[in-house]
């Protein structure tokens, strides 16, 4: 399936429905930055509801990388001491490959 | 030309914001959003987004259900990762933090119980602690027989609970101990067969499921409990530690976990098959769940996902669809 990108904050209730749910997939990463397949109608109008920012597929995996490299340098830095409440709670972040 | 009030005799309402609750076929239009709206019944599941969550946590627990729901403690999802102890109640709309917090700042626990009548206990490390909510001020109940972290959330009620079993640091055991609550104290209950930490909880103190779960792998095992024994039965579609649920014995919901990473899966249990459901927008673990809720209304609430809380509503529920021309 093709899918499209785009950026937009969210405010809790209403900005994903139900009824937009149940209509489309959307997938949610690191970021604000949201997955809506390509050519469907009730997507592009969703993104227009939650004032979306479009992203080219390039420019969304570059929020994404620059997110999780972030999060994991700030993962390294910890002491052992938190690093070794694994393998429960907080895991060192790992890359996301957007599809 | 025919008009809706020759129809049905009265004129479509015009109003500031959607009604509540919802009656089937209702039609009106709200005049701040500029939409005409319907009160449909949803033919399938699906998940929408709630209120965010004013302390964005991982590895915190709950109680409630989805419109009246309660998390307490865990970590920041960020750096330093610092154990929380804020409680927070949500009305099915927004959460508040409230002035009561968890008495002690502790991430891995585990909650069950009610908005106003909810139950903490355990952590890390070996946390033996229990902690009675209710409704205003948190006060410290009897302690578990062996601290652990990570025991099963949601089964049971805040005098008659289930904790079921868990993680245990130093010898480092996932246990099979199980420890029931009786509003006083805990007292040893038959063992799970399988040792495991991070299992989904559902149902009661006498009726129970765990399901899923994780030791050195991560686990679909699911064990049904009639307050004497634990029976293996149908394992879980997925395998996950950490998972939330929602509902009972026959009718319970499990959604995310933590397989690798976070997920987004969710899955209904009919006390007999698992069947898949829609999935979360946004992959959550270690989050609140909804031990007070149904399979057919349950809450996500933080977890390791970036995103805030969201509502899962079950088929045949009403809920406000926007009309349009396509």
């Amino acid at each position: 399936m093709a899918y499209k990108y785009c950026v937009a904050e969210n405010w809790g209730t209403g900005f994903i429905t139900h009824d937009d749910s149940s209509k489309f997939q959307i997938s949610g990463f690191p970021g604000n930055l949201w997955r809506i397949p390509a050519n469907n109608q009730d997507a592009n109008l969703w993104v227009y509801k939650v004032a979306g920012v479009w992203k080219t597929k390039e420019e969304a995996q570059a929020i994404v990388d620059a997110i999780i490299a972030q999060a994991q340098a700030d993962w390294d830095a910890l002491p052992d001491s938190e690093k070794n409440r694994q393998p429960f709670g907080i895991k060192r972040p790992t890359a996301i490959i957007l599809e | 030309m025919t008009t809706y009030k020759g129809i049905n005799g009265f004129a479509v309402q015009s109003l500031a914001s959607d009604p509540s609750p919802l009656d089937e076929g209702q039609v009106w239009y709200n005049n701040t959003s500029y939409a005409f709206k319907l009160a449909a019944v949803t033919t399938a599941g699906a998940w929408a987004s709630g209120g965010n969550v004013n302390t964005a946590r991982t590895t915190l627990t709950g109680a409630g259900s989805q419109t009246a729901n309660l998390i307490f403690a865990g970590q920041l999802t960020n750096p330093p990762y610092g154990d929380q102890s804020a409680t927070e109640s949500y009305n099915g709309s927004s959460w508040t933090t409230l002035p009561a917090s968890y008495p002690t700042a502790v991430g891995n626990l585990s909650g069950l119980g009610t908005q106003t009548a909810a139950l903490g206990f355990g952590g890390y490390p070996n946390v033996t602690a229990t902690n009675e909510y209710d409704g205003s001020t948190w006060t410290s109940g009897g302690a578990l027989g062996t601290g652990r972290e990570l025991c099963s959330a949601n089964i049971g009620t805040q005098t008659a609970g289930l904790a079921a079993g868990g993680y245990i640091r130093g010898s480092e055991v996932s246990t099979t101990a199980v420890e029931q609550y009786n509003g006083t104290s805990w007292t040893t209950a038959p063992s799970l067969n399988t040792g495991l930490y991070g299992r989904c909880g559902s149902g009661t103190q006498t009726a129970g499921l765990a399901a899923g779960g994780q030791s050195t792998t991560t686990s679909t095992a699911t064990e049904s409990y009639n307050g004497t024994s634990w029976t293996t039965v149908t394992a879980r579609p997925y395998a996950a530690g950490s998972a939330m649920g929602s509902g009972t014995q026959t009718a319970a919901l499990n959604y995310g976990g933590n397989p690798a990473g976070a997920v987004t899966t969710t899955v209904s249990y009919n006390g007999t098959s698992w069947a898949s459901q829609p999935s979360m927008s946004v992959a959550k673990s270690m989050g609140g769940g909804c031990g007070a809720g149904t399979s057919g209304a349950a809450l996500a609430s933080n977890g390791s996902g970036p995103g805030a809380t969201e509502e899962f509503t079950g088929a045949g529920a009403p809920v406000t669809k926007t009309i349009t021309t396509s």
